[in-house]
């Protein structure tokens, strides 16, 4: 019980109760998804907080018992609380295990404790994203639309995929949208009209002394695939992602790096690498709250970017 | 009698605070960036560390030794080209729960070369493929800890089906040990089998 609470309620603060959701990403706000993970870290937090007062009432109990020095009153009172305080956790804990259970198969077969609502805001492809539909990686074209400096989307014929205008064309495993580029020192398979926007990237860390400034060693932009362990398409499906030195930059809290924890592991240390990148309207995965990817950029909203679907 | 209620009950929070600390409730919310270190080899271990294989050197940063330190033995001279081609601290041997056995999955990543065509890996691609006859040999003991090969392996072929992914195998006293290669990216693993070498490469992505 002790392990229990000092685990729910250290990680609950570590993240805090109550989301942050996209209000840390431009322009978006709380949706269904932050609500469960609310109700999620407020069951966690309640079932550690009533784990903690049943251990020191058992602790109370037992001090009763001890120095009721044969007083019959005193025993039975320590003994009587003990009971209530048992069967008390043992409902409210086979309750939790009841719903964790039918929750977590009802929801996608999940084992583990909480694991139907989380991991539940990777700001990934939300439903009403053609990609979360269709994995079965046949291609689907969508129109990325570049938010205009007042905030609204417009949709603009131009193919440049700069911060504060125009519009890309992105399909889902469509080669015929990706363009291979050279890209602080090695090559990439990116979205066309992303080009430029990385061209602009590539300029600064060069002129920054390039991999003497930041060492690059591994970079992978688009592949046609789901994002591991969730079935949904990845926006590197859409060469609209890149990766940046995934080794030294770990996705928390799923890699073994992390021990379980979602913490930002990166070799970014100094910010202004990636403040190159969310100055031209890329999100940074290490930015996210719901989980750690300091190796990811992305264009899109969903990620922290500045181009929605 | 109440106040020595209250007191207890102050003691036993006291207690449990002091838990909490120990078991280094805050720090965690505090220090929630961990930056990589570069491996540290100015140290006079290098005869202690030579014998010692890292195991899942990616996993953790403190054990990134430089690659051709932790083999226990001198390389062959084709993989001490494939060395050249890859970066020597950016590597990965990662555990593999798939398999039936114990066998683990080692990950090199490629340098990119400049070229006049343009940025490739072409190069440490070269170089893997004149290494493979020598894959088990130098790394066999990785891939399958504390098996020692000194068979050449047979001709690696492509695995039917699959992009960038090669096969090959030896046989020791009548069993048949395999060696699966893939490449994504500029990264190139070797595996005992599809799946290890599959489930390594998902744990190194994430979204």
């Amino acid at each position: 019980m002790v392990v229990f609470f000092f685990t729910s309620v250290d990680s609950i603060f570590a993240q805090g109760i109550v989301p942050a959701g996209k209000e840390d990403f431009k322009g978006s706000g709380y949706g269904t998804c932050e609500f469960v993970e609310l109700v999620n870290n407020g069951i966690a937090f309640l079932i550690g907080l009533f784990a903690l007062l049943a251990v020191i009432v058992f602790i109370y109990a037992g001090y009763l018992l001890v120095s009721s020095r044969g007083n019959v009153a005193v025993m039975q009172q320590a003994k009587t609380l003990f009971t209530n305080v048992l069967i008390g956790l043992v409902i409210m804990l086979s309750a939790f295990l009841v719903i964790n259970t039918i929750l977590g198969i009802m929801v996608g077969g999940s084992s583990g404790i909480l694991n139907w609502a989380s991991p539940p805001c990777s700001y990934e492809n939300q439903a009403g994203n053609p990609a979360v539909i269709d994995i079965s990686l046949t291609t689907h074209t969508a129109e990325i639309l570049v938010p205009n400096g007042d905030g609204t989307s417009v949709s603009l014929t131009s193919t440049a995929g700069g911060p504060t205008g125009g519009s890309i064309r992105a399909g889902a495993c469509d080669t015929s949208t990706m363009s291979t580029i050279n890209f602080m020192g090695g090559s990439v398979t990116v979205n066309s009209g992303l080009v430029p926007s990385l061209q602009r990237i590539d300029a600064q860390w060069n002129s920054s002394g390039g991999n003497s400034y930041y060492r690059v060693t591994s970079i992978g932009s688009f592949s046609c695939r789901a994002i591991a362990g969730s079935g949904r398409m990845s926006n590197h499906s859409y060469g609209i992602a890149l990766d940046i030195n995934s080794l030294q930059n770990p996705h928390c809290p799923s890699n073994a790096k992390c021990n379980g924890q979602n913490v930002l592991i990166t070799d970014m240390h100094d910010s202004r690498f990636y403040d190159l990148w969310t100055a031209e309207g890329w999100g940074w995965g290490g930015n996210w709250n719901s989980s750690k990817d300091a190796m990811h950029f992305s264009k899109a909203t969903n990620e922290g970017g500045n181009m929605s679907y | 009698m109440n106040i020595k209620r209250y007191i207890f009950v102050v003691i036993a929070m006291g207690v449990l605070f002091s838990l909490w600390l120990f078991l280094g409730g805050p720090d965690q919310k505090q220090e929630d960036v961990f930056f990589q270190e570069l491996p540290d080899i100015s140290s006079d271990s290098d005869q202690q560390t030579r014998k010692v294989i890292p195991r899942g050197s990616a996993v953790n940063p403190a054990v990134t030794l430089p690659f051709d330190q932790v083999l226990s033995k001198e390389p062959s001279l084709a993989f001490q080209s494939v060395l050249n081609q890859v970066h020597d601290d950016v590597y990965a041997i990662l555990p593999c729960t798939v398999g039936a056995g114990d066998t683990e999955v080692l990950l090199f990543t490629a340098k990119y070369t400049q070229d006049p065509s343009g940025n490739t890996i072409q190069p440490a691609r070269d170089a893997v493929t004149a290494w493979e006859p020598y894959v088990l040999q130098d790394i066999g003991s990785i891939i399958y800890p504390d098996q020692q090969f000194t068979a050449l392996t047979s001709s690696f072929i492509p695995v039917s089906g699959e992009t960038d992914v090669r096969i090959a195998s030896v046989q020791i006293q009548g069993t048949e040990y395999y060696v699966y290669s893939k490449w994504t990216l500029n990264y190139v693993l070797f595996g005992s089998s599809l799946s290890c070498v599959e489930e390594a490469q998902d744990s190194v992505f994430g979204h």
